[in-house]
């Protein structure tokens, strides 16, 4: 297992440079400048000229790119032209809000995705299945920002449960900060749930026809108790492998609901970042989502073993 | 903690905010328009929320002065040096006690209120004023710090600034008020020159306490602000919300309580507002949407073709369109009818689509057909509506046809500001000019710093110059009666709707005024004392 988590950890430095290139390749070819945006409209070529000197942005791509690599590599991920902070410092105050958001979400959407996938499933084509089912089919065509706008009308300006947008940090206040990150949590849960529901609730189905099920209900076994004990755990495969996935997609930054809710984690980082041409913090962004996505997914194949002792000694 | 807004009926609030607003209209005793109805009460948190974060706390660094980005907050730590009237635009003394010019309008004598200090305990004087703008010249950022290196600033004595201007200026006091209003103090700069934008010394009615970049700041109350009593608010908050829609939410709700005001052109938002029961104050000014035209090359080079494109366009359609409400108005000509400069019999030309097709026509046969891409900033609804709009209206006609480029605001900041490679394209928001100077100036004068149309006229220029020349008002409409003139003979660009500042705010916040630009005089503004 060590050698597997080496080998992907290792496999991770190409991948970095290769995606650190492209990125900054690209936000190179792309019109304007962070000079034209630092100066307005009323900016002459002699200012744009001079700024772009200031920032060193007059400099040969490759000589740009290069010095921030060898820099990267010592751990300095440069200062962001937009905020003038080191990017380690800016997307280390981000990253525990973007952490929340996603663990909360994920975790919501298990809370509910599981256990009614579990009873759906026992009772396929019941009524509960159909009304989950549908519900889900609901949720699904339902995308997380319009799923926000709606629960910040009902819950927010309407009910005033929940504050409309906003982060308090958890050191700050506790409570202050689980309702703030509440309704962005729920927002991307919804479609989370709705996926993992329908996942689990076939894997489930499927489980229940294997022979050991059977044999276990043979034996007299209650039904929860085979639900739990015998159907649960070989149901998970592809639960963890999506639960991972989406872990590892919201922690790159869910830019939209983060934007909305004026999250500021890194999705609204990047979604900052992109227009104003912040080379440092863009890249800064990605090796960050980058390094995220293979841990996760190394956390992932450790899962499998977890759930599948037979994993770890193949 | 914010205080908790206590909103009543609509009709109440409907009722409330319509007293407040005529109330402001009624009589703004000069200096800044608003709803003031009553003396704010002490303490209380205000909680702003602006859609667009924080960067920097160096007003040199600032080179927009836009109320929905830092100028908002710069408007807190350092005050106004002189108040740009949101009506007249003109300067009426705050921290500057007088600003006067000599008979021919080269000299300027800038007299300091005495007794005013910034918040490290440090003279807010005339060297502090000089040095400012000396720094404004070293960063060059701004596009006053241009005009500012061609001035001769000299201090007379602790109190009194002298500024020599290479070329008559009747008006200099406009510019300074409404573009250079933020004095620094010249020793916490010195101090540290590179953490000033963080650490900001001013002479404001608030202190900046807290910065989360792109979250919030916090500001304290000045223990030692010049003006006793002042301010009213024991803290004000600032929340970074980047959607407009949250923005009201966000008020109505109660996490906020006002959004600064803004020449932002979506009336249905506003009136979403208004139906959540929340006082919706505005104030019309001078200019509208702004079209570019490229009058430097074909097709828009030959004014039959720019007053063609006029002449296809129901504008009163085009204003309502793109500010998605039938309450929008069509420019109607280059000045309000309450300005001293409105002449009722100078209009922009109404749409008369035969005329407009003779003249595509006659392009065409010369071998000029117009064929032209409009260049639009994507993200703007605003102006996406409007590109579309025009296309459409295009589209049933002969010998010409658009097409539309949409790119990001720093990519069209470089292919229309500074490359000019274009044929017609949206300034992004509303260009306003209370009093035509600096502002009118800016756009139409041969080399103003806002003529992206290329535009040259001598006419024009002697016109303005003429204009800049004399602060009598009859003389100076006689002169910008020339301007107007030149104007709808050339049509170097289109105005579309009637601009508006407008500001949203919860009906327990009493005291909103504001400046030209649309800064909040945080010395003003507070709750009302029966919230």
């Amino acid at each position: 297992m060590l050698r597997q988590v080496g080998s992907r950890l290792l496999r991770l430095v190409p991948v970095l440079f290769l995606i650190t290139l492209l990125t900054t390749a690209m936000v190179d070819l792309m019109p304007g400048s962070p000079a034209l945006a630092m100066l307005g409209d009323q900016a002459t070529p002699e200012q744009v000229a001079r700024l772009n000197e200031q920032l060193g942005l007059d400099r040969p791509f490759h000589v740009r790119y290069w010095d921030w690599l060898t820099a990267a590599l010592g751990g300095d991920l440069g200062t962001s032209l937009r905020m003038g902070l080191p990017v380690t410092t800016a997307i280390a105050q981000r990253f525990p809000v973007t952490l929340e958001i996603a663990v909360l979400s994920v975790v919501l959407a298990l809370l509910v995705a599981v256990p009614l996938a579990l009873v759906a499933g026992a009772r396929a084509d019941g009524r509960l299945d159909r009304t989950a089912t549908a519900l889900s089919s609901a949720l699904l065509s339902l995308p997380g920002f319009a799923a926000a706008v709606l629960l910040i009308y009902l819950l927010a300006v309407r009910a005033r449960l929940f504050p409309v947008g906003g982060w308090v940090p958890f050191t700050e206040d506790p409570i202050g900060n689980l309702r703030s990150a509440v309704l962005p949590a729920l927002s991307l849960a919804l479609m989370e749930a709705a996926v993992y529901f329908r996942l689990l609730r076939g894997d489930v189905i499927r489980t229940l026809q294997e022979k050991f099920v059977l044999s276990a209900r043979a034996r007299g076994l209650p039904p929860g108790y085979v639900l739990f004990r015998h159907v649960l755990r070989p149901s998970l495969f592809s639960l963890t492998t999506v639960a991972g996935l989406s872990m590892g997609r919201l922690l790159g930054g869910a830019v939209i609901v983060e934007s909305l809710f004026a999250l500021p984690g890194i999705g609204f980082l990047a979604i900052q970042s992109v227009p104003f041409q912040d080379i440092p913090a863009i890249q800064g962004i990605v090796v960050v989502v980058a390094v995220t996505y293979v841990l996760v997914n190394i956390a992932v194949d450790v899962g499998y073993s977890v759930i599948d002792p037979r994993i770890r000694a193949r | 903690m914010s205080r908790s807004p206590r909103r009543g009926l609509r009709a109440t609030a409907v009722a409330v905010a319509t007293t407040l607003v005529l109330a402001a209209c009624g009589g703004s005793g000069g200096a800044s328009a608003g709803p003031v109805d009553a003396q704010p009460a002490r303490g209380g948190t205000l909680t702003m929320a602006i859609g667009i974060p924080a960067r920097s706390f160096d007003p040199a660094e600032d080179a927009t002065i836009s109320s929905a980005g830092d100028a908002t907050r710069l408007a807190a730590v350092f005050d106004h040096l002189f108040i740009s009237d949101p009506v007249t635009g003109e300067a009426v003394p705050h921290i500057g006690e007088s600003i006067e010019p000599s008979e021919d309008g080269r000299v300027w004598t800038l007299k300091i209120r005495p007794g005013v200090t910034f918040s490290d305990g440090t003279p807010y004087d005339a060297e502090a004023v000089r040095f400012t703008y000396q720094h404004y010249v070293d960063v060059g950022f701004s596009p006053e710090a241009r005009t500012i290196a061609t001035w001769d600033m000299a201090v007379l004595d602790p109190l009194t600034l002298q500024i020599t201007t290479p070329e008559p200026n009747m008006h200099l006091d406009k510019l300074i008020a409404q573009s250079l209003p933020f004095i620094v103090s010249p020793t916490a700069m010195r101090a540290d020159p590179e953490g000033f934008s963080a650490n900001p010394v001013g002479a404001g009615p608030y202190l900046l306490t807290e910065w989360v970049r792109d979250s919030h700041e916090i500001y304290t109350a000045n223990p030692d602000y010049w003006q006793e009593g002042k301010p009213y608010l024991e803290q004000v908050r600032i929340d970074l919300v980047p959607e407009a829609g949250q923005r009201v939410n966000a008020i109505a709700s109660g996490q906020a309580d006002v959004q600064p005001p803004t020449a932002d052109a979506d009336l249905a938002l506003f009136a979403e507002a208004e139906a959540m029961g929340l006082t919706v104050h505005r104030q019309d000014q001078n200019g509208g949407g702004w079209i570019y035209f490229n009058n430097q090359r074909p097709p828009f080079d030959d004014v039959r073709a720019r007053r063609a494109i006029y002449l296809s366009i129901d504008r009163q359609q085009l204003a309502e369109i793109m500010q998605g409400s039938p309450d929008a108005r069509a420019a109607a000509g280059l000045f309000e009818p309450d300005s001293p400069f409105h002449e009722p019999d100078l209009t922009l030309p109404a749409v008369d689509r035969a005329r407009a097709q003779e003249l595509f026509d006659e392009l065409a046969a010369e071998g000029k057909p117009v064929d032209f891409v409009f260049v639009n900033i994507s993200g703007n609804d605003v102006n996406t509506r409007a590109a579309q709009f025009i296309q459409s209206q295009l589209r049933d006609m002969r010998n010409v046809s658009m097409r539309i480029d949409n790119i990001d605001v720093t990519a069209a900041r470089e292919r229309v500001f500074l490359r000019r490679d274009y044929d017609m394209s949206p300034y992004p928001g509303a260009y306003r000019y209370p009093d035509p100077d600096p502002g009118l100036v800016n756009l139409l004068g041969s080399t103003g710093s806002f003529n992206t149309t290329g535009y040259a006229n001598a006419e024009v220029d002697a016109a303005l110059l003429a204009a800049r020349s004399t602060t009598d008002v009859a003389e100076r409409a006689a002169s910008y009666r020339a301007v107007q003139e030149r104007f709808l003979a050339d049509l170097p660009g289109m105005f579309t709707f009637t601009p508006t500042l407008t500001t949203i705010m919860s009906d327990d916040v009493t005291g909103l005024r504001y400046t030209s630009r649309g800064l909040i005089r945080w010395d003003e503004i507070g709750f009302r004392p029966d919230a």
